[in-house]
């Protein structure tokens, strides 16, 4: 029976994916409403109470990052662009999906592969053992 | 007094953080040279600083950073220049930790492989970045060039 994607993406990654969309969406509730209202509304409140949560979303996520690469050993240039999509405001959401993507991506090779050996062990099976005629031979 | 209690439970959960961080240090230094599959022991014990590592280090960091960010909040303190410096060097802790954690799943889980060069100077980076932060929340320097450019 067929898994769901999900269910074969390892919880490190699910919780990053999670993470960037959190991320994401506290730097744009941040950027789009708290400080507009901070500068152009002179009400500050919101940036202190948005500020404070994009900041621990933020700290979630480069932790969850750094503990996914390392244990996945993903590539230099994949963390360095992870890290720069949690600066840009939908950047983190551009990221959760490419995560989703290369997760998928992963899933299908590790099906493919797993496909392919129980294939090769099926062909690669020895014939039944045929029983060679018992010769008596009698030496000596 | 609120504020003492914050700071006092910021502490402890410091002390705690960097503790399991020395610990990690220590048992990937000495997995280091192993590359092979690990002893039925080595595994046990990479097993129980994985676990302690998710049960209690990761715990005293996150609550390192909420209690962080509570004091900040309540004392008005974002923006100071020993803060923001002290942020940059919880960043790199937090940052270090997370490789540390993410190398000791994969050694745990897949066939060991070769650990990042700057991972044998995770040690001295952590105890360097922990009196950084500790002589920064002291000494609170650049205070005054903080207050001219307030007023």
């Amino acid at each position: 029976m067929p898994t769901s994607i999900h269910a074969d993406m390892p919880a490190g990654t699910r919780r990053l994916q999670l993470a960037a969309l959190l991320e994401g969406s506290t730097l744009l509730v941040l950027v789009a409403i708290a400080v507009p209202l901070k500068y152009l509304a002179a009400y500050p409140l919101a940036v202190s109470v948005v500020g404070p949560i994009h900041g621990m979303a933020f700290l979630i996520y480069l932790w969850l990052l750094t503990a996914v690469a390392a244990g996945d050993g993903w590539h230099k240039r994949d963390v360095g662009i992870a890290l720069l999509a949690a600066l840009i405001p939908f950047g983190a959401f551009a990221h959760a999906i490419s995560v989703d993507r290369s997760a998928r991506q992963r899933v299908a090779n590790k099906r493919d592969a797993h496909d392919s050996i129980a294939h090769q062990q099926a062909t690669q099976r020895p014939a039944p053992h045929k029983q060679a005629p018992r010769t008596w031979s009698c030496s000596g | 007094m609120v504020l003492l209690w914050l700071k006092a439970f910021h502490i402890a959960a410091a002390i705690t953080w960097v503790g399991g961080m020395l610990m990690l240090s220590l048992l990937l230094l000495a997995l280091r040279g192993s590359l092979g599959a690990y002893l039925p022991a080595e595994r046990q014990l990479i097993a129980a600083v994985r676990r302690w590592d998710r049960r209690v280090t990761t715990p005293a960091m996150i609550g390192v950073w909420v209690l962080g960010i509570g004091m900040a909040q309540y004392a008005g303190g974002f923006g100071a220049p020993w803060l923001s410096l002290k942020l940059v060097l919880v960043l790199m802790l937090s940052a270090l930790h997370g490789v540390q954690s993410g190398t000791l799943r994969h050694l745990f889980e897949h066939v060991p492989r070769q650990q990042p060069a700057y991972l044998r100077h995770a040690g001295l980076l952590t105890i360097a970045a922990s009196i950084g932060v500790v002589l920064l929340a002291v000494t609170k320097p650049f205070q005054e060039m903080h207050a001219l450019t307030q007023n």
